[in-house]
């Protein structure tokens, strides 16, 4: 928080410096409140107020001292009262909690001895500055008819006071409850819609592309109908996989282990069609097999590095996928060594542009926040490209 | 005359699926090659002119639209391909017939049918259909600079200095301003890696950086040649080939 600004004045930099400390100690939902007041008061406009106040305060102070009030006197009247009264009535709009149920009564108490209190005071006070001591043989007598002559005023001063603080915060109570409920009513309408999304891209992220399915199958026809013994391990694999990817429509989430295995399925697939064309290795270090990441992850990369590492090369090429820890992260790659990612333009439109790393970088998002990235980047031998999804602090 | 085939699929499997399609729904049609990349196709399409053509659209080095687009309605092109692949049902609307995969032999069929038909009929027309497919196919990135090996050097030719390719038995020449120079990738691989608009290829086995060229020139026996700015060479260009020199 920066309380003191660039274009504020004199007056202001001075008073915000000294009063940063106090509004540091308040809390922030107040502090906020607080600073816009001040803020307001000590700007151009507030000094009408402070004249108004300076007008109200002199003009009583002339008023008292003409009734015979010695001027001293006079003036801590009207200071307590012209200053009391606002400070109070701005104390309940600030803190309304404050004064609601038995905590008003304590401060309608408390108050109220303050008020008959520094009345006492005064009367003290203006003994001695007319006789110059308490002059105590005649004190008892005149406390008790200056008591009489004032404590109804008194009372009444202290009831209008309490009644305004109390219908201040009233009134601040209902508007900041009003508040509350708008707050909940959007609150609620964003997580309802972040759920549709999630819902939405998990649909997404599950489904296997039909492309691939009616190419797999046609190639289990032929195999089925030739009488080829690949056509067994392929249909194994295949239904190993759509279990996978239906299992992922209903959960979140999914372990890396699980989510590897998923992808080798994938992969098995892929080499059973692609014959010598395609390579490839998934190695899953033990330890981090049961992390967890967004359902669907592991096999969209290697889907990508598949379609645009693989198939486009007339020779092929290999995928590898290694998940592994790295100090106190854990790291996943994809990497294929097909024609890579071209000029670094590309590489950043491959980045924000493709669909499946912007989804999954979303869901990376929503399970981990700023803990998990994932990054698209040439290969390690200047080759091709490598997915990387780093996740620090993995359980 | 028998009618002839070529079938391009980059899978094993739904290649042999399809020659045994056909084989049932067309006993006399001769499949006289089966490849498993475009650039292949174009290669032996080149080689063989088949009647028809059976291409996947997906395949690496140049797309089942790119080796269409080359052939350039010489031959009849089926397109096979797995369901979502480039709004298929454009092709309803063109000359050019699609089956989907795996095959069915009902639909082949029909395709077949469909075929003898047009067998009698002449070339179609299918430029339009194509240029509504124009998808862009993610493939290898174009070439910028040659690499040759000479002797135990290794020179860069930016690719501009290319005045042609040709293929050489084993090895394809690379004849350039600053002389020439032997490379190890196929004529036919190179093919799909540089810009069509700026390299011709005018025969199977040559390309021709379209700036080098000075003139094509008739033969008494129906054949072309084109002259070189600045070179003596003088490089054939094939029937299928002709027509990119009509004079404006």
């Amino acid at each position: 928080m920066t309380t003191v600004r660039d274009h504020d004045n004199w007056f202001q930099r001075r008073y915000f410096t000294w009063a940063e400390p106090h509004y540091l100690r308040m809390p922030p939902r107040t502090r906020a409140e607080v600073e816009r007041i001040d803020r307001w008061l000590y700007s151009r406009r507030g000094a009408g107020v402070w004249f108004s106040f300076a007008t109200a305060i002199v003009a009583s102070v002339i008023g008292l001292t003409a009734t015979g009030m010695p001027w001293l006197l006079a003036l801590a009247f009207s200071l307590g009262t012209w200053l009391a009264i606002p400070l109070a009535v701005l104390g309940a709009w600030l803190q309304p909690e404050r004064f609601a149920g038995h905590k008003a009564v304590r401060i309608g108490i408390i108050s109220s001895l303050g008020i008959y209190a520094g009345a006492t005071v005064g009367f003290l006070v203006g003994r001695i500055a007319k006789f110059g001591d308490l002059h105590t043989e005649t004190l008892w007598q005149a406390f008790r008819s200056a008591f009489a002559e004032v404590a109804p005023l008194l009372a009444l001063a202290a009831l209008a006071l309490a009644v305004a603080m109390e219908l201040t915060a009233f009134a601040r109570r209902r508007l900041l409850r009003a508040e509350l409920e708008r707050a909940t009513l959007v609150a609620e309408r964003d997580s309802a819609a972040c759920q549709a999304a999630e819902a939405r891209l998990r649909l997404l992220q599950g489904q296997i592309r039909p492309h691939f399915i009616f190419n797999t199958l046609a190639s289990l026809q032929h195999w089925v109908d030739s009488g080829d013994a690949r056509a067994g391990p392929m249909l194994r694999s295949l239904t190993a996989l759509l279990r996978t990817t239906t299992e992922a429509m209903d959960a979140p989430l999914a372990t890396l282990g699980a989510e590897c295995e998923a992808a080798r399925h994938y992969l098995e697939i892929m080499r059973a069609r692609l014959g010598q064309r395609l390579a490839f290795q998934v190695e899953v270090a033990a330890e981090c097999a049961g992390v967890e990441v967004p359902a669907g992850l592991v096999l969209t990369l290697v889907e990508n590095a598949v379609e645009h590492g693989i198939e486009p090369m007339l020779a092929g090429g290999r995928v590898d996928v290694s998940v592994a820890r790295e100090g106190s992260a854990v790291v996943l790659r994809v990497d294929d060594d097909g024609p890579g990612l071209g000029d670094p333009a590309r590489a950043e439109e491959a980045q924000r542009r493709g669909v499946g790393i912007v989804n999954s970088r979303e869901r990376l998002c929503h399970r981990y926040d700023e803990r998990a990235t994932l990054t698209l980047s040439t290969g390690r031998n200047g080759r091709g490209t490598e997915a990387r999804v780093r996740i620090e602090d993995a359980p | 005359m028998t009618t002839t085939a070529l079938i391009a699929d980059d899978e094993e499997a739904p290649r042999q699926q399809l020659r045994a399609s056909l084989r049932a729904a067309w006993p006399e049609l001769e499949i006289v090659a089966e490849v498993g990349n475009g650039v292949d196709a174009w290669d032996l399409f080149l080689e063989h002119e088949p009647s028809v053509c059976f291409l996947d659209i997906r395949m690496p080095g140049l797309s089942g639209i790119d080796v269409a687009r080359r052939i350039d309605g010489a031959s009849r092109v089926v397109f096979v391909s797995a369901y979502g692949d480039h709004a298929l049902a454009a092709f309803d609307a063109g000359a050019v017939d699609y089956v989907m995969k795996p095959v069915e032999p009902e639909r082949l069929a029909k395709t077949v049918a469909k075929l003898r038909l047009a067998a009698a009929a002449g070339p179609a027309d299918i430029a339009e259909v194509l240029r509504r497919l124009a998808v862009p196919l993610r493939s290898e990135p174009q070439l910028e600079v040659i690499q040759a090996s000479v002797g135990r050097e290794v020179r860069l030719i930016p690719v501009d200095e290319v005045v042609f390719f040709e293929s050489d038995a084993r090895y394809t020449r690379v004849v350039h301003r600053g002389g020439e120079a032997f490379i190890r990738t196929p004529l036919k691989e190179l093919l799909a890696r540089l810009a069509p608009e700026r390299f011709w290829q005018v025969h199977r086995s040559i390309i021709v950086n379209q700036r080098a060229i000075a003139s094509a020139v008739r033969q008494d026996d129906g054949g072309m040649v084109v002259t070189l700015r600045d070179r003596d060479e003088r490089l054939p260009v094939s029937r299928h080939f002709q027509s990119l020199f009509r004079g404006q």
